[in-house]
């Protein structure tokens, strides 16, 4: 009986997530690269930044890379999702507790970009804007292959 | 949530355990459920007034009240609006000098674009009554207009400054917002307007303050390379200086650093406190003037490591100035209050506030009478405006 409380009690909790964070519906990957880009709407490089992430999200997603987004505002999920897709955002959207579970530290600015191991450790923190080619750059230096 | 709530208030009354001789004491805010980006300010006439904004369903409302003993009188709506562009770091101010209330908010101006308009409202009648709304950049230029600071002048004109937007969307929406100013008489009307520096940082706000010798401006500078230090203009005689950077922290980010810095002047007395970030370390630095901001004093630095800034400064009536800050780490943040005589020695350090929420609350505003500073913030598990007093036992030793 317990063991079913449990079952229901975790696909609950999953499902939850997925519903609250996901823009995409795919939960935080446990084998892969992450990077971990903290926006908002009113950062002009932030907006800039998005066709470049959309693109790595898009090329490398089938390989080792996950690419995750966070609202710094912390709005409520439907607004965030709604300002994702108003601003063309095509990769997914993660809530700042579950940054928070990822032992990022908040920003002071913006854009600022981690880098996170399949094991979510940070790696690197990347402040500015940044592109799809100094993001694969940066995994070279790092002796990362994707 | 409750529990934070409580964490809250204890910490109100109870934190100054440490050497601190201040004592923090929460007043009864007039600001309803839903309520935020709250700004508090002092009068010529020494009155203290507390303007905020509630939100439900789409439409903002902004308010604002004035301090009456411990009480505050019943608000007053300046405007409401449910096309407002409201942000944690740009949002609306309110000016009162005797009968004279002057306000802005920006509206968005695109459907669907992030650009919006500031607009100004004025009443002569305390509040009971405003005029139409005057759109404070150039009409018809499309683009982020914002970061206001308002500041009264004598005969009933009032000044204004903001980060402009008709260069940056000239140039595509690529190039930098500018720095203007503008000097309105008693209806409301531009008298004169000037572009005061013509690329700074987009996303930091404004402050201004009335010296001796005119306003002056400290703001968040751009350099072509993207450093991104202090500077600050100043009119003398009627005419404005050439952009002065007030330390060279060499700060290069090509990003938001989202926090802009805090001035405030008495006399020629002048007091500037702000965030920078050297080798991934921020701190908040204070700098202070004898001559209305001309030249400065030794750099001072208030505190590094764990913080987030979101600076405010006050120079209270002995002469000592006040900076406020959050202090952030992944476990806590905390409302900070530093006091130095100004001659630049530290005198005290004290919590106000203390909770993990409160990483989201927004500017933190401070504003003084007399000797004592008072301190509002949005306190996020309740969703409301909070304000506090501080005050301290011994008489500050640093007069003016």
């Amino acid at each position: 009986m317990l063991k079913k409380c449990y079952i229901v009690l975790l696909g609950f909790a999953f499902a939850s997530l997925l519903q609250a964070s996901s823009h995409k519906n795919i939960p935080i990957s446990e084998e892969k690269w992450k990077v971990v880009n903290f926006w908002a709407e009113w950062c002009a490089p932030c907006r800039k930044e998005i066709p470049e992430l959309n693109q790595l999200a898009k090329n490398y997603s089938e390989k080792k890379l996950q690419v995750l987004g966070v609202n710094f505002d912390n709005l409520p999920s439907s607004e965030t999702l709604d300002i994702a897709t108003k601003m063309g955002v095509k990769f997914q959207m993660i809530t700042t507790v579950q940054a928070e579970q990822l032992n990022l530290s908040y920003p002071i600015v913006l854009p600022t970009t981690y880098i996170l191991s399949p094991d979510n450790k940070v790696i690197k923190k990347l402040i500015g804007e940044q592109t799809e080619q100094s993001l694969l750059e940066e995994f070279k230096r790092l002796n990362i292959s994707l | 949530m409750k529990n934070i709530s409580y964490l809250v208030i204890s910490v109100l009354f109870c934190i100054n355990a440490s050497a601190s001789t201040g004592k923090v004491t929460e007043l009864h805010s007039p600001a309803k459920e839903n309520s935020s980006l709250s700004r508090l300010f002092t009068s010529a006439q020494g009155d203290v007034y507390l303007s905020w904004v509630e939100s439900e369903e789409g439409k903002a409302q902004l308010f604002y009240s004035q301090l009456s003993d411990a009480s505050w009188t019943k608000e007053k709506i300046i405007g409401s609006g449910d096309d407002w562009m409201l942000h944690w770091a740009d949002f609306p101010s309110v000016l009162i000098d005797e009968q004279r209330v002057m306000a802005h908010y920006s509206q968005k101006s695109q459907a669907g674009k992030y650009s919006f308009d500031v607009k100004t409202v004025f009443s002569h009648d305390k509040g009971n009554n405003f005029s139409k709304a005057y759109t404070l950049n150039l009409e018809g230029v499309k683009g982020e207009n914002g970061m206001v600071s308002l500041l009264p002048l004598e005969g009933g004109r009032s000044f204004a400054t903001w980060l402009d937007s008709r260069t940056t969307a000239k140039e595509g929406g690529t190039g930098g917002m500018s720095l203007r100013g503008a000097t309105f008489n008693s209806t409301g009307d531009i008298i004169k307007q000037w572009e005061l520096d013509n690329r700074t940082c987009d996303c930091c706000s404004t402050d201004t303050a009335m010296t001796k010798q005119g306003p002056v401006v400290v703001y968040r500078d751009r350099s072509d390379t993207d450093i991104r230090d202090i500077s600050i203009v100043r009119q003398v005689n009627g005419e404005w200086t050439a952009p002065v950077t007030i330390h060279n922290d060499g700060w290069q980010i090509k990003g938001c650093p989202m926090n802009g810095p805090a001035i405030d002047a008495k006399d020629n007395y002048v007091a500037v406190s702000w965030l920078t970030i050297k080798n991934d370390v921020p701190s908040i630095n204070l700098k202070l003037s004898k001559n209305g901001g001309k030249t400065f004093g030794d750099l001072i630095e208030v505190v590094n490591g764990d913080i987030n800034g979101r600076v405010d400064i006050e120079i209270i009536e002995s002469g000592a100035v006040v900076v406020s800050w959050f202090a952030s780490n992944p476990e806590n943040t905390k409302l900070m209050l530093a006091k130095y005589s100004f001659s630049g020695k530290f005198i005290d350090k004290l919590v106000v506030a203390e909770s993990k929420s409160l990483r989201r609350s927004g500017l933190p505003s401070i504003t003084s009478h007399e000797n004592q500073i008072y301190m509002s913030w949005t306190d996020i598990d309740t969703n409301k405006v909070k304000v506090a007093k501080i005050t301290w036992d011994s008489a500050p030793s640093d007069i003016l």
